[in-house]
């Protein structure tokens, strides 16, 4: 799952502009949304598990980068990279009302 | 004054191929469109659109993270990827400027190609989608 940072001033996904979105968007959907200024790509860590330099990393190095989808998939069938860090869920704010208090009721 | 061409510097897909590449060439090529009328005195032209490529061979090797485990996913999966050559392994700068096509294609591979006893090579060409972008001189 790719992580993107929405830059147009239009949502992506239900996403606001300025949020971090993560979805699995295929190579041309994301080449679109590029191309069209709406979204971009949050770098991230990769670790060289290869033979070669990547992205001017030597094998065993850990790197940050922001691959495409299908740069990224290339790679990681060559058996180049491995992600580092796995993309978690945005946090949200935790609700400060008392426990008692139904924490799906929300007030209007 | 002529320069050896003895380090060159092939980074495909971000992976440093430049240890396993023995020839390299940027290709740049504009088409030649004719704008000749009644009463000249000789041929006029413009420049067309621009088609460029990279033609590049490789000793092919199909150890992990080598040459076949960088190309074939770029082939199979049609990808669009950046290629940069630089003319030598140095970082860039003025006088080691790269060459940079950011929306390249691989539409030649063969794996397997050569004779009995002989280094098994593969010559690639990658073209550039010049509908997104043109080969950049970067310089820094």
């Amino acid at each position: 799952m790719g992580i993107y940072k929405v830059t147009a001033p239009k949502p992506v996904l239900d996403t606001e502009p300025g949020e971090t979105l993560e979805h699995d968007f295929t190579a041309t959907e994301e080449a679109d949304l590029l191309a069209a200024g709406r979204l971009e790509i949050v770098p991230r860590q990769y670790r060289n598990v290869g033979t070669s330099t990547v992205a001017d990393a030597e094998p065993g190095k850990t790197f940050t980068h922001s691959f495409t989808v299908g740069q990224e998939q290339a790679l990681l069938e060559g058996g180049h990279i491995e992600r580092v860090d796995t993309p978690k869920p945005k946090a949200k704010a935790k609700d400060p009302e008392p426990a008692a208090a139904s924490p799906d009721k929300k007030e209007s | 004054m002529g320069k050896l061409l003895v380090n060159a510097q092939v980074i495909i897909n971000s992976v440093d191929l430049t240890d396993h590449c023995y020839s390299v060439v940027v290709n740049g090529q504009a088409a030649d469109e004719e704008t000749t009328a009644m009463g000249a005195a000789g041929k006029s032209r413009v420049p067309g659109l621009k088609d460029e490529s990279f033609e590049i061979e490789l000793r092919q090797d199909f150890a992990a993270g080598k040459v076949d485990a960088t190309l074939q996913p770029l082939y199979a999966n049609g990808t669009s990827f950046v290629v940069e050559v630089r003319p030598t392994i140095a970082a860039r700068s003025v006088t080691n400027p790269a060459y940079v096509g950011n929306a390249c294609y691989l539409i030649d591979y063969d794996p397997i190609s050569g004779q009995v006893a002989k280094v098994m090579n593969s010559k690639i060409k990658i073209v550039v989608d010049g509908q997104t972008s043109a080969i950049q001189r970067l310089t820094s």
